[in-house]
């Protein structure tokens, strides 16, 4: 489990979850993180309007916007929300970056050390 | 995501990265290299065997450009991922020699070990993991300084309709226009016009949004 400023990620059995300050959390694949970023950044780029819209969507995602500035971002038809603000939106990116990273890594190591022979790391630079 | 063709290296160090046949694509250290755009294709995220390419670029200590995030929040990256795995491979490098010299019966002289080691080259590794790491703290500091990593991009109502899957925004006005006078959009253009019609209306600047744009 790794904390970003008010953001919590953790990672488990190739499932993503990222909760937020308020102690709500959404799950995702790691495939559908570069969704996820995506519509956080079309909801963030609109909470400067006068006027938005009730929702927007981007399957299987939806980003619900408050009247108090905040955004919730929930799985279309199932559980899970995610809530942040403008000022947020840097830690939710560097939140959700972080966190593929290090399920990128650990399944890279995990098949590492399945293969024959085990870690076989190159040669060191000179 | 918003990859260019530029792959930047944030690094105090020359990368050469041996790309194919004899080709080889030189960086040099704090500068970038703007790639042709079959190259380019090879080195972005999510392409057929990029996995190991990615690796590469970790290990370098390099990173393909990206326009939605600060050049500077991607370096930090970088070279957090490159000293990450630096640092790695030397402390098994370490830890492996230590392992063999106490089997082989050989008494534990510091001095003889560091000698081993920078004979070895592992020396240097160290070096260099220590030259990223000081450069990634460097970075982290005024990153947490002025708290400004990503660059938001301002949605343009005139271009822009929310209410497809996933929102569209057109490259103009008059593209979006022509997609709104389809038959099939009707639907769409009336919510359209409504929602322009709230948006372009003038408001006082109270919200506590607004002030947290302008503050950006």
């Amino acid at each position: 489990m790794l904390k970003v400023d008010k953001f919590t990620v953790n990672h488990r059995n190739s499932r993503l979850t990222i909760a937020d300050y308020t102690g709500h959390s959404l799950e995702f694949a790691p495939g559908e993180a570069d969704k996820l970023i995506s519509l956080a950044n079309t909801a963030v780029g609109m909470l400067y309007l006068p006027a938005l819209p009730e929702k927007i969507s981007d399957s299987p995602f939806e980003a619900y916007f408050k009247d108090d500035g905040k955004c919730t971002i929930t799985r279309q038809g199932g559980d899970g929300s995610l809530e942040f603000t403008l000022s947020d939106y840097d830690s939710l990116v560097r939140a959700i970056n972080m966190i593929i990273g290090n399920f990128t890594d650990s399944t890279r190591l995990k098949a590492r050390r399945r293969a024959p022979g085990g870690i076989n790391y190159p040669d060191p630079v000179n | 995501m918003n990859f260019t063709n530029r792959l930047c290296n944030p690094t105090p160090y020359k990368a050469k990265l041996n790309f194919h046949a004899g080709i080889t694509i030189t960086i040099d250290p704090d500068g970038h290299k703007d790639l042709p755009a079959d190259q380019a294709r090879d080195f972005q995220k999510g392409q057929p065997g990029s996995e190991s390419v990615q690796e590469l670029l970790a290990a370098e200590g390099l990173f393909m450009l990206d326009l939605d995030r600060s050049y500077e929040v991607q370096a930090l990256e970088a070279l957090d991922k490159a000293s990450r795995g630096l640092l790695s491979r030397y402390s098994d490098m370490v830890n492996r020699m230590r392992r063999d010299r106490a089997a082989q019966g050989i008494s534990d002289n510091q001095e003889a070990f560091d000698e081993v080691l920078a004979q070895t080259g592992y020396a240097a590794l160290k070096e260099r993991a220590d030259a990223l790491q000081g450069r990634a703290k460097f970075l982290r500091s005024a990153l947490d300084k002025n708290k400004a990593e990503t660059p938001v991009q301002k949605i343009d109502p005139d271009r822009t309709i929310p209410f497809t899957n996933p929102p569209r925004v057109f490259p103009s006005p008059l593209a979006l226009q022509m997609f709104l006078s389809d038959k099939a959009n009707a639907g769409l253009k009336t919510q359209w016009e409504r929602w322009y019609k709230d948006v372009t209306k003038p408001v006082a600047k109270t919200g506590k949004v607004e002030a947290d744009v302008e503050s950006r």
